[in-house]
């Protein structure tokens, strides 16, 4: 068995047995939810509901309803769009990149990062969708065989990569998180008593044996799907920025973009899962599996990925300068000094200026510091979306077509109906789904479990 | 026998097989299952009654017709007899004439399927040169306005011809047996057969006992002191005919002649064609108060305050009579002369003299002492014979305030028997102070022939439903021998019948106008007669050309003492020959002090507000401001940081109100900025607050009306006032197409002097551009490009050239344009937010204190929010912008799904049913051109009382070869692809080569100055081709490297060099 440094931390705190991580994981699922959960889920419920009108009013009624206009014809919805897809990121990124580092501690956190991943992704896709005009037309983004003559999609369109971006790493996220899950869903089918959810887990469960067999296969598959997403998590957000690198619009037209871009959504993906785990943790007591060991990590990787954005953001504004173009120097100086002020300096101070508290390593591990910059992150990124796509078009190559994007409710509601319909499904998921992977997770007690280690170290 | 051969089915019959023999009689050899089929227990127990069945089948047969039906119903018939000249598909252009008492022009009509759809310019006009203006060409419109009156009413209720008629005449005969007066007032007529109806009336009613017409001609926007001042210089009271083209240096004092002067549309022509560097570039001095269209076309351009004007003129004068060896008259001076005008004007005294006989001094005044100083000093120029022409007089005003007032004086006394008011809307556009209403309320019978309800029709007991011109015959002589035709283009929508009709009824005549018009030309041998043509056909060409030339003009003392004539008791105009001398005139003449003051102006699209309720009108950007659907004060935007008001404009920047005191009345008006008015002036716009008729009632059109305030002295009407101000405590969201007014250092609108441009090579002012490669070279453009380039030298290459030069900023092309490509109207809020539908756009670009020398490049220092703020007297541009129909249009790589691609033609194209709405083409647009259908703009709601598409009749506008786009698509301007189609077809029928300039898009039709030329690029003797290897040619944005095809030609400004202040 393999062996771990007595001074590396325990990832498994507390004098659990294999059969004490079962129960721990599978005690929301089986248990009844307390009352703080019917809140939370009541209140998520109804944003989520508020957001679904406006989206049937916007399909009923005309993008007009938006606040968008002819200089700004993207905004929120496509800021909306880069942010979820953005946050989408960490679940894959954590569940196959650091599988193939073999990086254990991803163990406690890969299952509800991944489903975050899904959740959001689901999200992200939403925009394109009710961003078009005829959203009923939304099938022609496909190229599909018709009735049109030789009538094709533009294969030059960035819009068209996306389509194929999103859809296969929605498809192979899936698929992953779905592999994941079956033999956990075993696990929960064995213990249920009433006849609905063993019904249901058992379907859930493709009938797992759980045999030597199967889990070699399992763990093949799960190989072969991290070698699988591991380019998709650097491709799909390359492809994003490519949405604006590959325009002629100054402030988007930037080779910087896709590393930029992939940097940032690993940045804000980090934050997203740091958020909700540290609730899940609370709320869930799980605070022996996901500790503050995991939280430093994460914080590692969110000052690391913030430092590169942080680069980036002064890079552009030296090139802008450097270039010589006049539009391109105007349209920084504008994100820094125009109307858009205040959008940009939300965008630095949450995303270069407070992340880096977590250099002090008594802020990386404090949970709560953690939390509250975890915050200020997915504030920060919203804000470098909004402020990459709507400061540079408010003031482009034209004065005369200058103008400013005021947000209608509708614009508001539909961001918050987002934020709804994933927490909907993110409170449905820790009710219904094991939250770790449990079995994975018991592979690693005896090697990193807090009392083995403390055995060894006896020995 | 043959009879007795057998044949056997098989062995088995040959046999007599005992199980064939069984079968054997039997139709089916196999027992088929029926009985245990029809012995079921189960058919027995469904409860499938054959009423269930009949229940079925029928609603199965009514949900398959059903389904068949479509809805809505489109009701679609076809002729029975097709007339002969409509071919379905194809345009008929009927000549015709536009005059509504203000703005004239000759015009050719486009119908569709007997449809009037669009209204383009008659180049057959001497006058009008096919020259047409915003107002013009969006008159198609309110013919389908269903507010307009649809028949006769009194007082009120509807009623029907007869019963009025027969009221009416019954008044007329009693006023001729009792000695009454049957008082006219109208706006100035220029139909010839209209004003002898009027005689003939004067003719029937005057009897024994006394009974007289009299008729009394008045304009809104007044030429009276003009004409009185012409009276005393030449004793001819006319408006002489203008002739900008002739020249060399123009200055106008606070005259706004290229879109609100006497005949704009043929000054635009005259003015546009002397705009030329290559072959004639005329210097335009401006001196005015707010700045106006033509103030920010000038050169040369001094903001004065309104009480100035004479000031100025007296100063010009003496300028000129110093050069002219003349002497001066007094010793005018101009207080707090913050933007050197007093040296600007000794500047143009000088540019005067030196083009003498090529100059025109032209005066915006009301006064007639600063029209006789004006006239002096055009005197010493030598204008008269060359650039103005007394003789050939314009017979557009002729109204007189003095013979109203004189009316007003008759009303209140008892001596108007009837009173007729035609085409008029006195109640509104007179001011309060002349007391009209209150005179009408003593009149008996008040009668309005008029098209729509007005404050004046409110106050009538009879209203004649006058119809719409299109709907109408007439004749008009609006200046000099020129005689033009008005034919209707629709039969009656409504109930209504034209002025002249009524009165030949009322007369008891049997004529209509048509054959009254028919025998006034038949007899007349006035006409040009052409010995080889009957005059059947004579009349026919005339109708068809839409003018003809009268061989002795008409004499011009008749036509303009055609009043005084009737007016027997007028005792006002019998005063009026008074001579005034020159010194006398201008003793008149002093400044207003320093105290604040107002100035009313008139709008490029709103005009005098006859048209007001036209929402193609109200959504024109007015050139200046850029502000739609609103009414407001300006001032100059130091003024209004001084008083704490908001200078800035957008969705969320609400502009301050004030409160404009002006003699005894008050206006509330939101302030809108505008730099290079007078410091300390107030400018309101008249045409506003016009009275409509809602289904609640009467109500004002958008804002205040100005004409009511207005002064009066010396019995002239004044459009300026002394006035003050209060800052309410409100605020007012205004909409402008614009909220950005400086182009920040960069190469948008190229702009140059005439003295560079004429010492110095393009290079100097036009540079080429060039990109540095990766290595730091400058490479032409071409070299750096990455893609492949279209075969654009193949076929056809449609492409515009745009003359920055002539482009007045009028608006004339927007209009077309809304009209030819049926761009819906959106309304106010929706252009807050700006979303303006227009496919064409005229950015204006003030210049700023901190702009840099050079344009474009960052190696200077800039201060960038300095150079967002406007001088304070700043020079203007214009800059009309479409879609560039790029070579390598970025818009076309980023569609997903191909809905916007390059056709063969080099037009940009977009294909409406394949748009999906992802609006990522309008993001790379460097120019911002396209247009995204944010709503259905037809069905929403929002737009039911704006868009004309909303409403059934006024859809019949629409351009049947444009279609109308749907929601969630994305449109822009197509180069009129429709036209360059329907010419391509009649090139190819012809059998020819497509002539150039046979074929033009809306807004090059459209343009009074041409200044939107379009053609093949392809084509090497178009006139297009050679504008863009011009000089002065240069690409929009062209280091993007998107090659468009449409070309700019330099703006060159004529402005005072340091060679000039010398010589």
């Amino acid at each position: 068995m393999q062996k771990e440094s007595a001074i590396r931390e325990p990832l498994i705190l507390g004098d659990k047995t294999y059969h004490q991580i079962t129960e721990d994981v599978c005690a929301p699922v089986e248990g009844k939810a307390n009352k703080y959960w019917y809140i939370v889920f009541s209140i998520a419920v109804i944003v989520a509901l508020w957001g679904v009108g406006c989206i049937l009013y916007t399909i009923g009624r005309g993008i007009g309803t938006w606040g968008l206009n002819t200089t700004v014809d993207w905004a929120w919805d496509i800021t909306n769009f880069v942010w979820w897809v953005g946050i989408g990121h960490a679940g894959t990124l954590i569940s196959a990149v650091l599988l193939l580092f073999r990086q254990k501690w991803r163990m406690a956190i890969n299952r509800s990062a991944e489903a975050m991943t899904i959740f959001a992704v689901m999200m992200a896709a939403l925009f394109p969708g009710i961003h078009m005009g005829r959203i009923w037309m939304a099938y022609w983004v496909f190229p599909l065989p018709n009735t049109f003559g030789s009538l094709w999609v533009n294969f030059n369109s960035p819009l068209l990569w996306d389509v194929f971006a999103i859809s296969t790493y929605f498809s192979v996220s899936l698929v992953f998180w779905y592999i994941g899950l079956i033999p956990d869903f075993a696990t929960i089918r064995d213990r249920a008593i009433k006849p609905v959810s063993k019904m249901a887990y058992s379907v859930l469960s493709f009938g797992w044996t759980g045999n030597a067999k199967a889990w070699i296969r399992f763990e093949e598959v799960s190989l072969v799907l991290a070698g699988l997403a591991t380019p998709l998590v650097f491709s799909v957000h390359s492809i994003v920025s490519m949405d604006f690198a590959t325009s002629v619009i100054p402030g988007w037209h930037t080779t910087i973009f896709p590393p930029y871009f992939v940097a940032g959504a690993i940045f804000s993906g980090f934050a997203m899962v740091q958020t909700l785990l540290l609730i899940a943790r609370k709320a869930l007591s799980l605070e022996s599996y996901i500790t503050v060991k995991h939280g430093e990590y994460m914080n590692i990787v969110i000052v690391i990925t913030g430092s590169i954005v942080g680069v980036a953001y002064l890079s552009e504004l030296f090139i802008s300068w450097y270039s010589g173009v006049e539009y391109e120097a105007y349209a920084f100086l504008n994100r820094a000094t125009g109307p858009y002020w205040w959008a940009y300096w939300s965008m630095m101070t949450c995303n270069v200026i407070t992340p880096q508290l977590f250099w002090f390593k008594k802020v990386r591990r404090s949970l709560m510091a953690s939390f509250i910059l975890s915050i200020f992150v997915n504030i920060g990124m919203w804000f470098e979306r909004f402020v990459i796509i709507v400061t540079s078009l408010h003031r482009d190559y034209i004065p005369s077509n200058w103008g400013m994007f005021h947000p209608t409710f509708v614009d508001i509601g539909i961001f918050l109906g987002t934020i709804g319909i994933f927490f909907t499904l993110f409170l449905l998921y820790s009710r219904f789904f094991p939250v770790l992977a449990l079995n994975e997770l018991k592979s690693i007690l005896k090697s990193s479990g807090d009392n083995y280690k403390k055995q060894h170290h006896n020995e | 026998m043959s009879n007795n051969k057998l044949y056997w089915r098989g062995t088995e019959e040959l046999e007599k097989d005992p199980s064939f023999v069984k079968s054997a009689a039997k139709e089916f050899s196999e027992e088929l299952p029926i009985e245990q089929f029809l012995g079921k227990k189960e058919l027995d127990s469904t409860n499938t009654s054959r009423r269930d069945f009949l229940k079925f089948m029928g609603f199965g047969i009514t949900a398959a017709t059903l389904a068949a039906c479509e809805t809505p119903v489109i009701k679609s018939l076809p002729y029975v007899v097709k007339p002969n000249e409509v071919m379905p598909g194809i345009a008929n252009y009927y000549a015709s004439t536009y005059f509504d008492g203000y703005d004239y022009a000759s015009i050719l009509v486009k119908t569709r399927e007997g449809r009037p759809i669009h209204i383009e310019g008659n180049k057959n006009s001497k006058v009008t040169q096919g020259g047409v203006s915003a107002r013009v060409n969006s008159s198609i419109l309110p013919l389908y306005n269903t507010k307009r009156f649809q028949g006769p009413l009194k007082d009120g209720a509807a009623s029907t011809w007869a019963s009025i008629d027969s009221e009416i005449r019954s008044q007329f005969e009693a006023i001729k047996l009792s000695g009454g007066n049957i008082s006219i007032l109208s706006s100035t007529i220029i139909s010839p057969s209209s004003i002898a109806i009027i005689e003939e009336m004067n003719a029937w009613i005057s009897g024994e006992e006394g009974a007289s017409v009299t008729h009394v001609t008045f304009d809104p926007v007044s030429s009276a002191g003009l004409i009185e001042a012409n009276k005393r210089t030449f004793g001819k009271a006319v408006v002489p005919t203008y002739h900008f083209e002739k020249a060399n240096t123009v200055v106008s004092l606070g005259s706004d002649f290229l879109v609100n002067g006497v005949n704009s549309i043929a000054f635009a022509k005259g003015y546009g064609k002397m705009r030329n560097p290559e072959s004639g570039m005329s210097r335009h001095y401006q001196f005015e108060t707010i700045l106006s269209t033509t103030g920010s076309n000038a050169d040369v351009r001094g903001a004065i305050k309104p009480s100035e004007q004479g000031v100025a003129a007296l100063m010009l004068h003496n300028e000129v009579a110093k050069l002219a060896g003349g002497s001066a008259i007094g010793s005018p001076s101009i207080s707090n002369d913050d933007n050197a005008v007093v040296s600007k004007i000794a500047q143009a005294a000088k540019d005067l003299w030196k083009s003498k006989g090529k100059s025109i001094v032209v005066s915006g005044s009301n006064d007639p002492n600063v029209q006789q100083i004006v006239n002096a000093t055009n005197q010493m120029l030598g204008s008269y014979g060359n650039t103005i022409d007394i003789a050939v007089p314009t017979y557009l005003r002729k109204g007189s305030e003095l013979s109203v007032a004189n009316l007003i004086e008759n009303m209140n006394n008892g001596q108007v028997s009837a009173l007729l008011i035609v085409d008029a809307d006195p109640v509104y556009s007179l001011p309060m102070s002349m007391g009209f209403e209150a005179a009408a309320a003593k009149v008996k019978t008040k009668i309005a022939l008029a098209e729509k309800a007005n404050s004046t029709t409110a106050v009538c007991n009879y209203i004649c439903a006058t119809g719409h011109f299109l709907e109408n015959w007439n004749d008009a002589n609006a200046a000099g021998n020129e005689i033009t035709f008005t034919q209707p283009v629709i039969n009656k929508i409504y109930n209504t019948r034209q002025w002249q009709d009524s009165f030949l009824t009322w007369m008891g005549s049997d004529a209509n106008y048509y054959n009254y018009l028919n025998k006034a030309w038949n007899s007349s041998s006035s006409i040009e007669e052409d010995p080889n043509m009957v005059f059947t056909s004579r009349w026919n060409k005339y109708i068809h050309d839409g003018v003809g030339v009268i061989v002795t003009p008409m004499p011009s003392s008749d036509l303009a003492s055609e009043q005084v004539a009737i007016e027997s008791d007028s005792e006002a105009m019998a005063e009026m020959p008074a001579v005034v001398s020159l010194t006398e005139a201008a003793s008149t003449i002093k400044s207003g002090g320093d105290g604040m003051e107002v100035d009313f102006y008139l709008k490029a699209a709103i005009g005098i507000g006859n048209d007001a309720d036209n929402p193609w009108l109200q959504e024109l950007p007015d050139p200046v401001t850029k502000v739609v659907w609103d009414h407001y004060a300006t001032m100059n935007p130091v003024d209004m940081t001084e008083a704490g008001l908001n200078t800035m404009m957008g969705e969320q920047q609400r502009s301050g109100m004030i409160r404009v005191n002006v003699g005894e009345g008050a206006m509330e008006l939101p302030v809108v900025a505008m730099p290079g008015q007078k410091r300390g002036t107030v400018g309101v716009a008249l045409g506003y607050g016009k009275a409509k008729v809602t289904e609640e009632g009467v109500e004002r059109i958008i804002g205040k009306n100005a004409f009511a305030v207005l002064p009066v002295s010396g019995g002239y009407i004044q459009y300026s006032a002394p006035c003050t101000f209060d800052k309410l405590e409100m605020r007012y969201n205004i909409a402008s197409t614009q909220t950005s007014h400086t182009m920040m250092g960069r190469k948008i609108l190229n702009e140059t002097t005439f003295g560079e441009f004429e010492s110095n090579g393009k290079d100097h002012w036009n540079p080429e551009i060039t990109v540095a490669d990766a290595y730091g070279k400058q490479q032409a453009l071409d070299k750096l490009d990455l893609w492949n380039d279209h075969a654009i030298d193949l076929g056809h290459r449609w492409g515009l050239s745009i003359d920055l030069n002539t482009c007045i900023g009028c608006g004339s092309c927007v209009t077309a344009c809304h009209s030819e490509n049926n761009v819906p109207v959106v309304g106010k809020d929706e252009v807050n937010r700006m979303r303006t539908m227009s496919w064409i756009r005229i950015d204006r670009y003030y210049s700023s204190d901190a702009d840099p020398e050079i344009h474009g490049g960052i190696d200077q220092n800039k201060d960038y929010a300095a150079m967002e703020v406007p001088s304070e007297y700043p020079e203007v541009g214009f800059m009309p912008v479409m879609c560039q129909h790029c070579n390598h249009a970025p818009c076309e790589t980023v569609c997903p799904v191909a809905a916007t691609t390059h056709s063969d033609e080099g037009y940009n194209q977009m294909t409406y049913n394949r748009c999906i709405g992802t609006r990522y083409c309008a993001n790379n647009c460097p120019y911002k051109v396209r247009r995204f259908n944010w709503f259905n703009y037809v069905g929403d709601r929002k737009f039911t009382n704006l868009n004309p598409a909303s409403d059934d009749l006024a859809r019949m506008v629409l351009n049947p070869d444009v279609v109308v786009r749907s929601r969630g698509v994305m449109e822009k301007c197509s180069l009129c692809v429709q036209r360059v189609q329907a010419g391509k077809l009649n090139a190819k029928k012809a059998g020819e080569p497509i002539k150039d300039g046979s074929i033009q898009t809306a807004c090059s039709a459209s343009c009074p100055t041409n200044a939107i030329i379009f053609g093949d690029i392809n084509d090497k003797k178009s006139k297009v081709r050679s504008d863009a290897k011009n000089d002065r040619a240069y690409h929009l944005l062209e280091e993007v490297g998107v090659k468009p095809n449409v070309w700019y030609q330099t703006k060159v400004r004529n402005s005072i060099e340091t060679a000039d202040q010398t010589a």
